[in-house]
């Protein structure tokens, strides 16, 4: 009853927010404050205009999506309620981050979505795993936040106005730190190095959370500051270079790990990191061009990875494992390209949107970026042209390893056996020859079958939306860049048929351990405090409740002769009571006298 | 009549009462004890006020008072040493140390 009124609840949020967007489309930019004096009129300013349109109609559909396929995912688990409450929250503070004028309005939503994505991460909080994601996720952006914080602190007064639209721009060396500081949070709240592994580890959460967080709230709330804040970032150079730099790097490392990972929304999840920083790759360029294009590649992004996660929800729910190694088991004999035909079809459009296969939204919008980038290196901005040329060739070498990993992970979940005969690829197993041995193994399993209605009617809005969201901006595709990328696509695409094709699936070592950026955290970090916590503790429990026990135990041991005393019998009390009594007056007539 | 003479009954009195009280096991003479030291005191209450010819007769008001809690406490004593004995079959105070410290 309650999760029923919550998912109401939910879908109508959902849906109002999509038809605010509509009804704010092609409004005059505003910004509006509650007649209060004091800080209060500052608090609550709030505005509208081209980028609060985009992004609330990306979080009005997608949370509508994700709401609507939240019912079928979370059928007859515990906790709906609780989940559905909590993804509503999740959406109103990003809109809230959206529709903020203040700065301080801004970060309410923004640590909210902080509580919300911890909360939802661990939905599954009985697994480890889930636990353990929820803590780091909620820590890594947190450590961001710090930064984020004192960034608003030092830009505020610095710019003597908390107010988005009143902040001016200026070059200032306090700017620059300010910007600095607020891009710690960026980087912490969109997964970017150095604090990018929390991301792939939040996916024990629900499919469905995972597209709500990567595609319309928590890590667009990065890029969509950068952009609600980009004069300013402008007039500071220098920290546009520093996110030219993260965001080159980030591109291409995250990559590089999802080329190594082997389950299927840990693949996303690292794609995801690498698409953002493409986006912040479009925005340090400091072009309007630049921006325009990141935005594009948000929005398309935000269509094709929530199609994406909720393809791989179904997955999930139907095998049970999104590891390649149990979906080959299935997938072997082609079973899940037949047996789930629009979950197919549809991770089809997703994937090919990702990897920028010409015609679909993400070759649109990722040529835009480069696009922007060349222009922009060309050009030069100021007196230096690298960060330019530096995203340019990142964003090329992004969308060739983007094209390997799509094709793989899209050959070896979907295809049957490449391998010649008798030959076995890689997550493959020996004893798969043996039909019988298949069936005995497959008994336990209910028979697969694509999700019910609820789940695919989502999925299949969004693949609408993959294939038509490009053509907003198809008219202005330069073909000399299209004709680049889609080299680069080849360049990707082809060694992975090729590679499967032998059956093979190389994996190199320091990829599958993700440059070590975990283990060296391990190191750096997380042992130290908790050598530092065990210190703590022993401190707590020898040295200060020693001396509490100590105390303790030395007033039992002085009051156990007089307990002796008591003796039950009223007499002996009264007896001493009156030699008390006697005692005191000799001792008073004494005194007296 | 000097004041030293009922005076002196007085203390006689009031020694016999705490002796009772205090080395007499029955409760029942515990109680009695109990009521000779408050009409020792009643006595000295008596006789101060005779030898000060007070006008307002502060002491015999205060006897009265004291005779009157006397009576009060006897009754509630009497019920206690009632309780005792149907509880324990007698009514020795040493015998009755249910509330030592247990070891």
């Amino acid at each position: 009853m309650i999760t029923l009124a919550w998912r109401v609840l939910g879908i109508a949020f959902s849906l109002a927010v999509a038809a605010a967007a509509a009804l704010l489309w092609q409004v005059e930019p505003q910004t509006w404050a509650p007649d209060l004096s004091g800080f209060s009129g500052t608090l609550y300013a709030v505005r509208t205009d081209d980028l609060t349109v985009l992004m609330l109609a990306i979080v009005g559909v997608v949370a509508s999506c994700v709401q609507v396929y939240s019912i079928g995912y979370l059928h007859g688990e515990p906790r709906t309620a609780s989940y559905t409450a909590i993804v509503t929250l999740f959406t109103a503070a990003m809109v809230t981050v959206v529709v903020a004028d203040s700065l301080f309005l801004l970060l309410i939503g923004w640590e909210v979505m902080g509580v919300c994505s911890y909360l939802l991460i661990g939905q599954y909080w009985e697994r480890r795993d889930a636990r353990a994601g929820a803590v780091k996720a909620f820590l890594m952006t947190r450590f961001g936040d710090v930064g984020f914080l004192f960034g608003i602190f030092v830009l505020g007064v610095a710019g003597g106005s908390f107010r988005i639209s009143e902040l001016e721009p200026s070059g200032s060396g306090l700017a620059t730190v300010g910007t600095l500081l607020l891009l710690c949070g960026v980087v912490g709240k969109s997964a970017q190095i150095p604090l990018q592994t929390w991301l792939p580890d939040a996916m024990p959460g629900p499919a469905p959370v995972s597209a709500l967080i990567h595609a319309a709230t928590m890590v667009a709330a990065g890029v969509f500051l950068v952009a609600r804040m980009f004069d300013v970032f402008v007039a500071a150079p220098g920290t546009l270079s520093v996110l030219a730099v993260i965001a080159a790097l980030t591109m291409v490392v995250a990559a590089l790990c999802a080329t190594a990972a082997v389950e299927v929304k840990r693949i996303l999840a690292w794609s995801t990191v690498s698409q953002l920083a493409v986006m912040f790759g479009g925005l340090a360029l400091g072009t309007d061009d630049g921006r325009h294009a990141g935005l594009f590649h948000l929005l398309t992004h935000a269509a094709f990875k929530a199609l994406l996660f909720l393809c791989a929800g179904v997955l999930l729910h139907q095998v049970g494992s999104a590891t390649f190694a149990v979906l080959r088991r299935r997938a072997r004999r082609g079973v899940l390209r037949k047996l789930m035909p629009v979950t197919f079809g549809t991770m089809t459009i997703g994937l090919a949107a990702l990897a920028g296969v010409p015609g679909l939204s993400g070759f649109f919008s990722k040529d835009s970026v480069v696009e922007a980038a060349w222009h922009a290196a060309r050009d030069g901005r100021g007196d230096t042209s690298w960060p330019a040329w530096l995203v340019l060739v990142a964003v090329l070498v992004t969308g060739m390893l983007t094209a390997f990993y799509c094709t793989r992970l899209w050959l070896w979940v979907f295809f049957g056996s490449p391998a010649p005969l008798g030959g076995l690829g890689a997550f493959e197993e020996e004893d798969l020859g043996d039909s019988s041995a298949v069936d005995a193994q497959e008994q336990p399993y209910h028979p697969l079958r694509d999700g019910s209605p609820w789940m695919l009617a989502p999925m299949v809005l969004l693949a609408l939306a993959t294939l038509v969201l490009g053509y907003a901006e198809a008219s202005q595709l330069d073909p000399a860049v299209a004709g680049v990328t889609t080299l680069a696509l080849m360049f990707g695409a082809v060694p992975a048929y090729s590679l499967w094709k032998r059956g093979a699936d190389p994996r190199p070592a320091v990829l599958e351990r993700e440059f070590g950026f975990d283990a060296f955290y391990q190191l750096a970090v997380v042992r130290p405090v908790r050598f530092a916590a065990g210190l703590v503790v022993t401190g707590d429990r020898d040295v200060i409740d020693g001396w509490v026990r100590g105390f303790g135990k030395a007033g039992t041991l002085a009051s156990d002769g007089f307990r002796r005393l008591q003796t039950g019998n009223v007499q002996t009390y009264l007896t001493a009571a009156v030699l008390g009594v006697v005692a005191l007056a000799v001792l008073a007539g004494v005194i007296a006298s | 009549m000097p004041l030293i003479v009922p005076l002196l009954l007085a203390v006689v009195l009031f020694c016999l009462g705490v002796y009772g009280v205090l080395a007499r096991r029955n409760a029942i003479t515990v109680l009695m004890s109990v009521e000779l030291m408050l009409n020792a005191v009643n006595l000295n209450l008596v006789a101060f006020d005779a030898w000060r010819v007070d006008q307002l007769a502060t002491g015999q008001t205060a006897a009265v008072f004291v005779i009157t809690i006397a009576a009060a406490e006897i009754g509630l004593g009497l019920a206690i040493v009632l309780l005792l004995f149907r509880g324990h079959g007698h009514a020795d105070t040493d015998r009755a140390r249910d509330l030592v410290e247990a070891e």
